[in-house]
């Protein structure tokens, strides 16, 4: 009797080690799962962002295109008239008179000179914007954040054969806010619309403010003084830039992050972004088994012990904006128009999205619970959520 | 004849068989003891070695060590590529596959019956049970997202070549005529 229970001290140790061994490799699959899941809704709210910022540019090109013609309208007519009051001035019986007026006829001449010669390098701009093909480039962009938004699960979900396949394990992601057989894992993303029609109507004209300038301090238009280039040029710039920012509105030719609400993007309402959201949007969970069945490795007897599932793992990964405490010019940078929006990446991070998870995917959960664990309740993960 | 000087009777053949019993067991007790301690000594440096190849493909992936292909793994089937058709003026996204890193580690364990302990390690061919472990471990993505390691701003700067890309095609006739902001 001694000896046999020394035998079984022996295969003790053994087939502890065996699954101690196991547990780490389980639990380095299911990091890697979940890290591997947010990396790419963290590409592609990348890609998205950046498709946003074109769109956002490429509206304000097209306002300040559309502007050129209204501007060269107005300075000409300035012009028209500047000449009407120096040729005015010229048939005065003072001499002073005459020669101001003289003076304005020269300057008129010269404006207009500078008025042809801006017309001239803005016309491929122009005729590009007239022909719509910066209406189409910006549709095309729409198609492909589409796209990419609609392939992403389907990357996610060959990414999760793969690792299968590699680590011969079984692979189970969700996100914690799908039912069961409709979960797939998706990017932080929506179609944009009406309700961001100030926000998105206030980062083209930020755009705009910012693309006109070059012309601002130029010489074909700077140097356009009685026919008030400058002025003519920003009034008109102010007046498209909200009548295109609404044509590209009103096609819903864009996107915004999940937690998007009303006017919540320009930051001046304080954070959308709670806890929750974060959870149920931002996060990935994957869980990791051996598909093979375990079998203590010694001593094992089918009379006193059957094939059990071996170890489980889970790990919780979220995409993240490292920029996020940063505040600029009142935007919250971590959106998905401005220039820091690029900067979404992955992190495994604190399992506080399980309880959701198990809430939500009965299959999720069922897959846990066929271990040692327990998971009905809150209070049950609290020990293991400290792995 | 058994001899029965007290009240119990013993045969004289069975003379001392506890002690030679005694004896026996402590032998055998002794090897089952070793082989407790030699299992765990093994398991131990399994765990440990398993450790040093995770360790060691974490590291590469901070590095940005790269892809490393070993015949005995599926990694090429780790690396994904997104297939997603882009208009033209949409860059491909063909640079921007997921990286598969590789540790391995292997250690030698063994187990003496020395004058200096019951178990040490000793260099190999010392004459004592010994075994050799090795173990790989493989990840896939950039792993640890710390700031300022190099993976991550590898894959920052794929993504903004791509985004370098991107505003070349759809802005590049446009940059002239208007004189955009090259700020972005």
């Amino acid at each position: 009797m001694i000896v046999w229970s020394l035998v079984g001290l022996v295969a003790m140790v053994w087939n502890t080690g065996g699954v101690v061994a196991a547990k780490m490799r389980v639990q380095a699959v299911a990091d890697g799962a979940a890290l591997a899941a947010t990396t790419w809704t963290s590409r592609t709210t990348n890609l998205v962002t950046g498709a946003n910022r074109m769109i956002v540019r490429l509206t304000s090109a097209q306002a300040l295109a559309a502007a050129v013609p209204l501007t060269a309208r107005d300075v000409k007519n300035q012009l028209d008239q500047a000449e009407f009051v120096g040729t005015l001035l010229t048939f005065s019986i003072y001499p002073a008179t005459v020669a101001a007026g003289r003076v304005i006829l020269a300057q008129v001449k010269i404006e207009r000179a500078l008025l042809i010669s801006w017309g001239a390098i803005t016309a491929p701009a122009v005729a590009e914007a007239g022909s719509a093909r910066i209406l189409a480039r910006i549709a095309d962009l729409y198609e492909f954040q589409v796209a990419l938004i609609r392939e992403t699960p389907r990357l996610i979900e060959r990414q999760r054969q793969a690792m299968e396949a590699a680590f011969r394990c079984e692979i189970v992601l969700t996100q914690p806010r799908h039912q069961g057989a409709q979960r797939q894992i998706e990017p932080p993303l929506k179609r944009g619309g009406a309700p961001q029609a100030v926000d998105f109507a206030w980062l083209v004209h930020e755009q705009v403010l910012l693309d006109r300038r070059g012309w601002e301090q130029d010489l074909p238009l700077r140097g356009i003084i009685l026919g008030r280039g400058t002025t003519y040029w920003r009034q008109n710039t102010n007046r498209t830039s909200p009548v295109m920012a609404a044509a590209i509105t009103a096609r819903g030719h864009f996107h915004v992050l999940s937690t998007h609400s009303l006017a919540a993007e320009t930051g001046n309402i304080g954070s959308s972004v709670t806890d929750q959201h974060r959870i149920r949007f931002f996060t990935v969970l994957a869980a990791a088994t051996p598909k093979r069945l375990y079998r203590p490795p010694l001593f094992y007897q089918p009379i006193f012990s059957r094939p059990v599932r071996g170890p489980v793992a889970y790990a919780q990964g979220e995409t993240y904006n490292s920029k996020e405490a940063a505040i600029s010019l009142g935007v919250k940078p971590w959106r998905v128009w401005t220039p820091r929006g690029w900067h979404w990446r992955p992190r495994l991070s604190y399992s506080d999205g399980l309880f959701n998870a198990l809430q939500f995917d009965r299959d999720f959960a069922g897959f846990l619970n066929d271990t040692e664990y327990r998971l009905d309740a809150n209070a049950d993960l609290r020990p293991i959520n400290l792995h | 004849m058994p001899t029965c000087a007290r009240s119990i009777c013993i045969s004289p053949r069975r003379r001392a068989t506890a002690e030679v019993e005694l004896v026996l067991s402590m032998a055998l007790l002794v090897t089952l003891f070793l082989m407790a301690f030699a299992a765990m000594r093994i398991r131990m440096a399994e765990a440990n070695v398993l450790e040093s190849a995770q360790q060691q493909a974490y590291s590469q992936a901070i590095a940005g060590g790269g892809l490393q292909l070993t015949p005995s793994l599926t990694l090429h089937q780790l690396v994904v590529a997104a297939q997603v058709a882009t208009p033209g003026n949409v860059p491909p996204l063909t640079a921007l596959p997921n990286d598969a890193y590789t540790g391995s580690a292997r250690a030698t364990v063994g187990v003496f019956i020395g004058p200096d302990g019951w178990m040490r390690e000793g260099p190999p061919g010392d004459g004592a049970f010994q075994t050799r472990i090795q173990r790989r471990f493989q990840m896939v993505g950039p792993s640890w997202s710390i700031d300022g390691h190099a993976q991550p701003l590898r894959y920052r700067g794929r993504i903004r070549s791509w985004r370098t890309a991107l505003t070349d095609r759809n802005l590049g006739t446009l940059f002239a005529p208007l004189k955009l902001s090259r700020v972005d």
